[in-house]
């Protein structure tokens, strides 16, 4: 009775584990994202992560290597604009300008 | 290079006297969910604040370690000029940059614990100015705690910001060291090339100098020669 159980429980132990090790494993690399100072740009997103463009220091994300897309906000929606590729245990340096309402991006790295 | 790379290693050793560990990054990796979760759970508790006064502790604690390392790794690529092995050193060395970076980044487990442990901080602190249910004094004793707590994590937390904005110049300085060298490589490559192809030159030279001594012991003499 018990053991369909416990089965089903290691089961779930066992997947839990090998999600956690693809985690462990899963190769990153950075994405430093700075707004060149004097430029006003809209709200940034990269991936799920929101980019506080104020942050003089610019922001530092870990990301999955491959390739990235920066997007703004505008009337809810995100709007692509730049794309890059991340490599393993690699930075990559994107500097944020604006032409007119439209950010820009120039990849450094 | 090597004694650019040494100089940006010590002083970031000197100025940073923290950061990331395996440990953590394995508690990164495997469970950041259930302590933000165990988080939420207990408005009332001081875990996050705790949670993340923790987790800068270890980070401080394993970071002795990987600064001998780094520091051996350095000494390493000075007096080493195998460009192989240099670049075999400059990416182990990005590796562990990498993990200290990974560990500090704006989306890693401590900057994001961090900012919920001020944010729970701040939180407290509005509650209770609004809470009726102690004296002043006390209010007051809860206030100027939570206050201090506030200020302190805040400082934390800018200490990552300063530990984010170094290791990515380290990072940063490292992979055009290690770029540097592997244009190093390829000349070396290209000259290793280069010797066989004249080395091919000569045989090819001296194989075409025998065809013709040889062609000239088999042409039968002209009359008058």
């Amino acid at each position: 009775m018990m053991r369909p159980l416990l089965a089903g429980a290691a089961g779930v132990g066992v997947a839990v584990l090998a999600l956690a090790l693809t985690h462990w494993r899963e190769d990153t690399g950075y994405v430093e994202i700075k707004v060149v100072p004097g430029f006003v740009v809209p709200p940034l997103v990269l991936g799920s992560a929101r980019i506080d463009t104020t942050k003089s220091e610019g922001t530092v994300l870990r990301e999955r290597v491959g390739t990235a897309t920066l997007a703004y906000e505008r009337f809810g929606e995100r709007v692509p604009f730049c794309e890059f590729a991340v490599r393993k245990n690699r930075i990559v340096t994107i500097a944020v300008t604006a032409f007119g309402r439209d950010p820009r991006c120039k990849v450094q790295g | 290079m090597s004694m650019r790379l040494s100089v940006v290693l010590s002083r970031t050793r000197s100025a940073i006297r923290w950061p990331a560990a395996l440990v953590l990054l394995l508690l990164v990796a495997v469970a950041p969910r259930p302590a933000f979760a165990e988080a939420a759970d207990k408005p009332d508790a001081v875990t996050p604040v705790e949670e993340f006064s923790r987790q800068l502790d270890e980070l401080k604690k394993t970071f002795k370690d990987l600064n001998q390392r780094i520091d051996a790794s350095a000494k390493l690529i000075d007096g080493e000029t195998d460009p192989a092995a240099s670049r075999q050193e400059i990416a182990e060395l990005r590796e562990l940059v990498s993990s200290l970076l990974g560990a500090v980044a704006d989306n890693g487990a401590v900057a994001q614990l961090g900012a919920k442990a001020l944010d729970h901080a701040r939180a407290k602190q509005k509650a209770l100015a609004a809470d009726t249910r102690y004296t002043p004094e006390q209010r007051a004793f809860l206030l100027g705690q939570w206050e201090r707590l506030a200020r302190e994590t805040e400082a934390a937390t800018k200490e990552l910001d300063d530990a984010r904005t170094r290791f990515a110049g380290v990072l940063r300085l490292l992979q055009t060291n290690d770029d540097y060298v592997g244009e190093l490589m390829e000349i070396r490559q290209g000259t290793e090339a280069l010797r066989v192809v004249r080395d091919l030159a000569k045989q090819i030279h001296d194989a075409s100098d025998m065809l013709n001594n040889f062609i000239n012991t088999i042409t039968p003499p002209r009359p008058g020669t």
